[in-house]
């Protein structure tokens, strides 16, 4: 009895709750929007997650695509003299060279977190990271570039951009 | 009043049911030593970026904080709870969890005491995953819910290292060791069925978005060399591979309800499978496809399953068991 009144019911509102948390907002009616987000909040906050989105894909039908991204690492003295930190190699316009092994691999992913998430703490964290490798002491700061392969979608012309990220400065 | 009453009631006894009647237990074990493994390798392979990762020195840890405390979180979308790690000052605890973790999810996919070591591993991974959210692909975070679901159908009982080795000990006793039961109650199949489908749900999304409806979405991932695994230039088959992303979409949005329909939805979980598959292939994503296929076992029916090398009284309640037609 208790398994059929009192569980079943539990099981059934926890289900709802998740298809409720799963659903995008734009398909529940306005006045729920609110009781949504709580819920998606409380449920995270639980460690409950109900989907991801893989592969978000750009909103706006693609004109170009970006094909490879390189992120580059320069020192700078107190002179002002530049020396390359990352990558040790020349970045790719077009090959598949680089993130061979995961540790790269996660710095271009941590890049294509910039677009989502607070860009200057990001780049803090990436210009910290890349004063550590240098191997010049007198490094006083980190200039970070994104390098992006491009390719246009209906032409297929290609090219590099540069893309200044920002400067950090190297605190020890 | 009373004829509501009674469908009600009605209903809710086909819903105790479902929730409540044994179930065969191949698919929730074949997830367990899934979700267990795809935990201890995904840590395994973290082992020579540990400090990198998750150390004081390491991505947004303790001494960055110190020196940078305007960037104290690193900006992730989502604000995540327990970002107890961030606070630690040397990397000894760090090791420590990593290898409690390691120990815990291998232990856990194996099956020894597999509640208790699955809660160890669940608890230290939703610390690691707090400390650097962006070093999981995301299904750092997908996988929790789905070991809370692994973690309430665990036990000794089945395929289990911790269970053969209590039933040697008893047998060199002299003692009579009790015929394994192969069936559970179905409520965390059940609802692991329903968050799958929530997991394709989330999807829906996708058609707010023109890249995905004009089929450009996965064709972009596999040219864009943050996700591609392979060197290849797929730009002379993007029509073709328009196509396959308009049928991935089909596929994934669809499944919520074709999952459930009992003469396709086994087919539907095997054409997902072979997504899943062919994105292993294509695309590196973590640790997610791999899970997503060990999931989507719980959709195939019970006598498909049996076939695996399964003891020959395991195989034997796919015959007897109530409610192994309705996977």
């Amino acid at each position: 009895m208790a398994k059929k009144y009192i569980l079943t019911p539990l099981l059934i509102l926890y289900a709802g709750g998740l298809i409720f948390t799963a659903t995008d907002r734009g398909v529940i009616p306005g006045f729920l929007g609110d009781a949504h987000l709580s819920a998606k909040l409380a449920m995270h906050t639980a460690g409950i997650t109900p989907g991801m989105r893989v592969f978000p894909g750009p909103r706006e039908r693609l004109e170009v695509l970006l094909i490879a991204r390189c992120t580059l690492a320069d020192g700078i003295d107190a002179a002002g003299n530049k020396t390359r930190i990352y990558p040790t190699e020349p970045c790719p316009e077009e090959g598949f060279t680089w993130h061979p092994v995961i540790y790269d691999h996660l710095i271009v992913h941590w890049m294509s977190w910039i677009q989502f998430g607070d860009h200057r703490a990001i780049v803090d964290a990436l210009g910290h990271h890349f004063c550590g490798q240098a191997e010049n002491p007198e490094t006083t700061h980190v200039d970070l570039t994104s390098s992006l392969a491009l390719r246009h979608y209906d032409t297929g012309e290609s090219w590099t951009q540069n893309e200044p990220l920002g400067r950090v400065e190297c605190r020890r | 009043m009373s004829a509501l009453r009674e469908r009600l009631d009605a209903a809710l006894d086909r819903a105790h049911h479902w929730f409540f009647d044994p179930v065969p237990a191949f698919g929730m074990l074949i997830c367990r030593i899934g979700l267990g493994g795809v935990l201890f390798l995904g840590y395994l392979t973290r082992w020579p970026y540990v400090e990198d990762l998750y150390g004081p020195s390491g991505f947004a840890g303790h001494d960055f904080i110190k020196l940078y405390p305007e960037s104290a979180h690193a900006g992730w979308l989502i604000t995540y709870p327990f970002e107890v790690l961030k606070q630690v000052p040397t990397s000894e605890p760090i090791w420590a969890l990593y290898l409690l973790l390691l120990t815990a999810s291998l232990a856990f996919a194996t099956g020894v005491r597999p509640k208790i070591t699955g809660t160890i591993a669940l608890i230290v991974h939703i610390l690691f995953v707090a400390r650097n959210p962006g070093a999981m692909w995301g299904w750092g975070t997908m996988i929790q819910p789905f070991m809370i679901y692994g973690i309430c159908a665990a036990s000794e009982r089945n395929w289990s290292v911790g269970g053969w080795l209590r039933a040697r000990r008893a047998r060199a006793r002299g003692e009579s060791v009790t015929p394994t039961d192969w069936t559970l109650s179905a409520w965390p199949q059940r609802l692991f069925q329903i968050h799958i489908a929530c997991a394709f749900l989330v999807l829906w999304s996708r058609f707010h978005e023109q890249s995905w409806l004009d089929g450009q979405a996965l064709p972009y991932a596999l040219m864009n060399r943050d996700w591609s695994r392979l060197d290849f230039d797929f730009f002379p088959y993007f029509p073709l591979l328009e196509i396959a992303s308009r049928i991935a979409l089909g596929l994934e949005t669809a499944a919520p309800f074709m999952l459930f329909i009992k003469p396709i939805g086994k087919y539907w979980a095997l054409a997902l499978m072979g997504l899943f598959a062919t994105l292993v292939i294509t695309t590196s994503v973590g640790w997610w496809d791999f899970m997503m296929m060990t999931v989507l076992v719980l959709f195939l029916p019970p006598e498909w399953v049996a076939r695996l090398p399964w003891p020959r009284e395991a195989r034997a309640i796919v015959s007897s068991t109530p409610g192994t037609d309705d996977a």
